[in-house]
C-alpha cells in the first residue's frame, strides 16, 4: 500500500475525515468501474460508489494495514453494487441504459445481416449489456468479476461471501444466460468479427 | 476419453480447470469438442464489446461532494466493537443449539457418533425411540423449539434494531446453524402434529435463508429486514417461544425407560 494511502487511513482513524478525501480521490474510479458492470446505469453506480465509500469510512477501524486497500474497497464495491442492484430492481426503477442498451428483441430484430462489422460488434455489445440486465445480481457480480475484472473464482467467492462452488454455479448461468441471448446474432453472417 | 462438459470449459477457458492437461489434450483429439470450445470462445469474446463506462468528468468531487456530509454522523465503528459486544450471545446461542440438537437427537434414538446431520436426524423421526413416552418425547422437541426461537429472536431483534452491518460472518454463520435446526425442528413439528409451530417455522426459513447466504460486507440486509417486520414474525417468534416454555417444563426423565 502506498505511504500516502497509509497516512491518509491513519488520520481518518484519528478523527481526520477531511483525510478521508484523498481516498475517494485515489479509488473512485476504479470503484465507479466494478459499480457501473454490475449495476449497468451511470446513476445507480455513483450511488453504489457513494454507498462504498460511507460503508469504507464506517468500517475502516476493521481494515487490516497489511492487506491492499484497494482490494478491501473492491470488496465492499462488489457487494454494495449488489444491493444497490437489488434495491433498483425491488422498486421497479431500473431502467436499461437506453443509450446502452435498447430491448433485446429489438437488438435481435435488427440483426438481420448487419450493415457492417462495426454495427454488429455495436449491437454485440448492446445485446450483452441487455443480456446482462436479465441476469441475477449475483449471477451477474460473479461473472464480471470473473470474465471483465479478471478475478479468481477463489477471490469472487470471499467477495461474495459464497462457497466457490456456489461462485462457479453462477458464472455457469450467467454464461448459459449469455449463450441463449447471443447465439442469434453470433450465427449471423458476420460472427467472424475483427 | 474423459467426457468435458461447457461448464468444464468455461472453468478451462477462465484458467481454473483442473483438468487443464487432460482437456487441453482432448481439444486437440475430439473435434466435437474443439467445436464448442471455439462456440463457447466466440461467446465470451463478443462480451468484450459490451464497452466498459466511462464516468461523466468530475466523478471523484461528486462523490465526495456526496459523501463529506454524511460523514460527521457517521464516525469510524472501533475496531473491536463487534469481538465486545457480540461474540458471548452468539457463541453462547450456538453452543445452546449444539446441545438442543444433541436432545433432539439423543430423543430420537440417533446418537450415533460425532457427527450430527440434522437431514439424517430428521429422516429419522419414524424411528423414535422406544425408551422415551410420547409425553417425553413432546417435551424434548418443545424445549428444543423454544431454545431455537430464543436464538432466533435474538437474531432477528439485532436485524430489526441495527442500522449499520456489525458482524457479518458470525452473524451468517449462527443464520446457518439456525437454518439447519430449524429444518430439523420443522420436520419433528411436522411428525409430533405440531402445526402452529410448522406454520411458524416455515415463516422463518426464508428470512434464514437469505440471511444464511447473505454476501460478506454488506449492509444490513434491508430486504430482510422488511420481511421480518411484513410479517410480524418477530412477535409471533416471540410469543409461541414464550408460550413453549412452560409447556416444555415439567418432570422428564434423565434417561428413557428402556435401553436404546
Amino acid at each position: 500500500m502506498e505511504p500516502i494511502e497509509l497516512a491518509a487511513i491513519r488520520r481518518v482513524r484519528e478523527g481526520d475525515a477531511d483525510a478521508f478525501e484523498a481516498l475517494v480521490a485515489a479509488h473512485s474510479r476504479s470503484v465507479y468501474r466494478i459499480c457501473h458492470r454490475i449495476v449497468g446505469d451511470a446513476a445507480a453506480a455513483e450511488d453504489a460508489v457513494q454507498e462504498t465509500f460511507l460503508r469504507a469510512f464506517r468500517f475502516l477501524a476493521r481494515f487490516d494495514d497489511r492487506a491492499e486497500f484497494s482490494t478491501w474497497l473492491h470488496r465492499i464495491a462488489v457487494n454494495a453494487a449488489i444491493d444497490e442492484l437489488r434495491k433498483r430492481r425491488r422498486h421497479r426503477l431500473e431502467v436499461p441504459p437506453a443509450a446502452e442498451a435498447p430491448g433485446l428483441e429489438e437488438v435481435l430484430a435488427s440483426a438481420e445481416p448487419a450493415p457492417d462489422r462495426r454495427a454488429l460488434s455495436s449491437e454485440l455489445g448492446r445485446a450483452t449489456a441487455t443480456a446482462l440486465a436479465g441476469l441475477t445480481p449475483v449471477e451477474r457480480a460473479a461473472f464480471v468479476l470473473r470474465h471483465y475484472e479478471g478475478r479468481s473464482i477463489a477471490e469472487i467467492s470471499a467477495a461474495l461471501g459464497k462457497r466457490e462452488n456456489a461462485t462457479k454455479q453462477s458464472i455457469f448461468r450467467a454464461v448459459r444466460k449469455l449463450r441463449a441471448a447471443l447465439a442469434p446474432l453470433l450465427e449471423s453472417p458476420h460472427e467472424a468479427l475483427p | 476419453m474423459k467426457r468435458f462438459r461447457d461448464d468444464d470449459l468455461i472453468l478451462f477457458r477462465y484458467g481454473e480447470s483442473r483438468d487443464a492437461e487432460a482437456i487441453r489434450a482432448a481439444l486437440a483429439d475430439d473435434p466435437e469438442l474443439a467445436r464448442r470450445y471455439a462456440e463457447l470462445e466466440r461467446l465470451l469474446d463478443a462480451a468484450e464489446r459490451w464497452a466498459e463506462a466511462e464516468p461523466m468528468p468530475g466523478l471523484e468531487n461528486r462523490i465526495w461532494r456526496r459523501v463529506r456530509p454524511r460523514l460527521e454522523g457517521a464516525s469510524p465503528l472501533p475496531a473491536r466493537r463487534f469481538a465486545a459486544a457480540d461474540v458471548p450471545w452468539r457463541l453462547a446461542a450456538l453452543g445452546a443449539m449444539g446441545l438442543l440438537v444433541l436432545a433432539v437427537a439423543f430423543a430420537l434414538g440417533r446418537w450415533s457418533g460425532p457427527q450430527l446431520a440434522p437431514s439424517e436426524l430428521a429422516s429419522a423421526a419414524p424411528a423414535v425411540a422406544e425408551g422415551f413416552g410420547s409425553e417425553a418425547r413432546e417435551r424434548v422437541l418443545l424445549a428444543s423449539v423454544a431454545g431455537h426461537l430464543d436464538a432466533s429472536e435474538r437474531l432477528l431483534t439485532e436485524l430489526v434494531n441495527r442500522t449499520e452491518l456489525e458482524s457479518p460472518e458470525a452473524e451468517r454463520e449462527l443464520a446457518e446453524a439456525l437454518l439447519a435446526s430449524n429444518r430439523l425442528y420443522r420436520k419433528a413439528a411436522e411428525r409430533a402434529g405440531q402445526r402452529r409451530i410448522v406454520a411458524l417455522l416455515d415463516q422463518l426459513e426464508p428470512v434464514l435463508i437469505e440471511l444464511a447466504n447473505a454476501p460478506a460486507g454488506a449492509a444490513v440486509a434491508g430486504d430482510v429486514r422488511r420481511l421480518v417486520e411484513s410479517e410480524d414474525l418477530l412477535f409471533k417468534v416471540r410469543i409461541v417461544g414464550g408460550r413453549l416454555e412452560p409447556r416444555a417444563l415439567g418432570p422428564m426423565p434423565l434417561f428413557p425407560t428402556t435401553q436404546l
